[in-house]
């Protein structure tokens, strides 16, 4: 049940990057609620302050709203999220191919890898 | 908090006590009716023949009864003994010592409740020996000859009153109260003594108990040494009271002889209840700061 | 005040050669879960009693919202010691009871809801129950009272897993910003993620406090092996 995270980085980054990872993938759809910061911290078996840090941190770069009445929701700002899946994949995509040609392939090598790869699914 | 403690401390102890109370009463009942059986018979005299089984029966009663007896004293001291140093100094202690309240309560809820069930086992002790005498009398002698017993003793009771009133300032009936409330006060003191032994072998950091019994031997010989010269003065009185008396003519009769000593020795009775209030209230109150200054929980 | 729990100058000395406690000033906020990390003789066991009015000190003064140990902070503390502490004869019904008399801020039907979640019969015994159990039973209600401060010493150390992740959570969930948990232990890597701070003890003296995310970001490794560099024999 609690999250698996790493233990030489700090927590409230990977919560961050945990939770982001939950709304760019439509876990947290775009206006959807989410859960309090204690039912958040308990799942994720964290301390409920750096689950807030966490919180607070999304809060300010709009990704999440806080709502007076209402909590925390989602932001309806679609660019926005679609912007972040780009660059966190944009991120991924670094490495692989960073890794690729430390393997010792060859642009076109690596392209038709993934094509394959994509293809057989 | 002082309330709840003494309702918790009911609570946790009733039963052994009130099962020895209970045994020791049935084995009062059981020793009052060995008395009717037949061996008794024989010694007065009525039926004289050999000794039979339900003979050895009626002794063994008897001889359970004073083991009972004897036993359900300490027993019920021991019991509160180690009450007072399995939930306050072993890993209870935690528990009890950590609860919203002070040392001077949790002492008290403990003294309470342990002096009430000692008091209760010292009352029935006496009263249990008291008419177990009363039928044994009555089995020895017949109604008639204990009528007349006891019609005697009425008769010449007011005059050993007087003796005892000239010699003392008190009435028999007085001195015999104060007496038992010596033997009351007697038994609290004697479990604040020991509570205060448990306390100060905890100020020991290792051999705690045998510290808190050694601690025992020796404030009990101090004690016995303050107690035997305080009441000097009182037998040095006594002393010499009886001196003058047999040097007097005034000796009205061979009563006066019996009875004057046991008057005398009134102010020593006072002495030791005195002592033993006092000695209670201090003891209490070291258990108190023991408590509270040096508490060290293993 | 924001500030729970305030040692000036703490010291505890049993005779001249064993200084359990050794001048020892910190201050435990409220809000926080904070961890007691030491190696064993570190003082930390004696820290925690001084706090809770068991052990009195040598020199110095332990404040808990500004006032000495007695039974006013007593009744604010909440307290798990490394031991068995109820009474073996009693069953878990009256101890509930018992702790219901007792504590103001204890809730029965807390304690209740989560005995029922570990499978623990309220009417058994304590004798007859496991090692484990019977300390799942004093967590238990050392969680269901409404303390501004626990403190748990080795709370998961004989618990299995899966009882230990329950816990853990319980812990999380009774976290109320205005009440602080300190946790004594040797399992570190356990309970890392639940901490807010840590407070690293030896000899009796304090050799660090600070939060466990700034321990990852200068050291860029977990406060278990971050533990094990400094504590190294």
């Amino acid at each position: 049940m609690a999250w698996i995270l790493d233990s030489d980085r700090p927590i409230y980054a990977q919560l961050v990057e945990r939770i982001q990872m939950q709304i760019v993938s439509g876990h947290y759809p775009p206006g959807a609620k989410l859960p309090s910061v204690r039912e958040l911290a308990a799942e994720a078996a964290v301390n409920p302050n750096t689950m807030q840090k966490a919180f607070s941190e999304l809060e300010r770069s709009g990704l999440i709203i806080t709502q007076r009445t209402n909590g925390r929701i989602v932001t309806e700002d679609t660019e926005m999220i679609n912007n972040i899946r780009q660059s966190l994949a944009k991120e991924h995509l670094d490495l692989f191919i960073a890794k690729m040609l430390e393997l010792g392939f060859t642009k076109e090598q690596i392209i038709a890898f993934i094509e394959k790869a994509v293809q057989e699914g | 908090m002082l309330g709840k403690l003494l309702k918790h401390e009911w609570r946790s102890t009733w039963k052994l006590p009130t099962a020895l109370s209970a045994f020791t009463i049935l084995m009062t009942l059981l020793g009052a009716l060995s008395f009717k059986m037949p061996m008794w018979q024989k010694l007065v005299g009525n039926n004289p023949s050999s000794v039979t089984f339900v003979d050895l029966v009626a002794v063994a009663i008897l001889i359970t009864y004073f083991i009972t007896i004897v036993v359900s004293a300490y027993a019920i001291m021991i019991y509160f003994s180690v009450r007072f140093y399995k939930n306050l100094y072993t890993d209870e202690g935690y528990l009890m010592h950590t609860l919203p309240t002070t040392p001077r309560n949790l002492i008290f809820s403990k003294t309470v409740i342990s002096s009430f069930w000692n008091v209760i086992s010292t009352t029935l002790m006496m009263a249990s020996m008291f008419w177990l005498f009363d039928v044994f009398m009555k089995t020895l002698l017949t109604e008639a000859e204990w009528k007349e017993v006891s019609a005697a003793f009425a008769g010449i009771s007011p005059s050993i009153n007087e003796i005892f009133i000239e010699y003392s300032g008190v009435s028999v009936v007085f001195a015999i109260f104060a007496y038992i409330l010596t033997l009351l006060v007697g038994s609290i003191y004697g479990m604040l003594l020991i509570y205060l032994c448990i306390c100060i072998g905890q100020l020991f950091r290792k051999h705690k108990v045998a510290a808190a019994i050694i601690a025992y031997l020796v404030v009990t010989t101090i004690i016995q040494t303050i107690t035997s010269v305080a009441v000097l003065p009182a037998t040095f009185n006594m002393m010499f009271k009886m001196e003058a008396m047999s040097e007097s003519l005034l000796i009205a009769s061979p009563m006066e002889a019996l009875v004057a000593p046991f008057a005398t020795m009134m102010p020593v009775i006072y002495i030791s209840l005195a002592l033993s209030a006092i000695l209670s209230i201090a003891a209490f109150f070291a258990c108190e700061y023991i408590t509270k200054r040096k508490l060290n929980l293993d | 005040m924001n500030n729970l729990v305030e040692i000036q100058g703490l010291v505890k000395a049993y005779d001249a050669r064993t200084i359990a406690v050794n001048n020892l000033t910190l201050t435990i906020p409220q809000g926080k879960i904070i961890g007691l990390l030491g190696p064993n003789g570190s003082g930390k066991t004696t820290l925690i009693k001084m706090i809770n009015g068991l052990l009195a000190p040598t020199q110095g003064s332990v404040r808990i919202r500004g006032m000495e140990p007695g039974p006013e902070t007593k009744a604010l503390i909440s307290y798990l010691p490394e031991r068995t502490y109820l009474e073996n004869g009693s069953t878990v019904q009256s101890i509930v009871e018992f702790f219901a008399d007792f504590y103001a801020d204890f809730s029965t039907e807390k304690a209740y809801s989560m005995l029922a979640a570990l499978n623990i019969d309220p009417k058994a015994r304590l004798k007859t129950l496991s090692k484990g159990t019977k300390e799942k039973v004093q967590l238990i209600l050392v969680m269901s009272r409404n303390a501004q401060l626990y403190i748990l010493d080795e709370p998961i150390a004989g618990v299995d897993p899966a009882a230990r992740d329950y816990i853990l959570k319980t812990i999380i969930n009774n976290y109320n910003p205005e009440g602080t948990i300190l946790l004594s232990t040797h399992l570190i890597t356990d309970i890392e993620n639940v901490l807010d701070e840590v407070i690293f003890l030896r000899y009796g003296q304090l050799v660090l406090q600070t939060s466990v995310d700034e321990i990852r970001e200068k050291h860029g490794k977990s406060v278990d092996a971050f533990f094990r560099e400094v504590f190294a024999c």
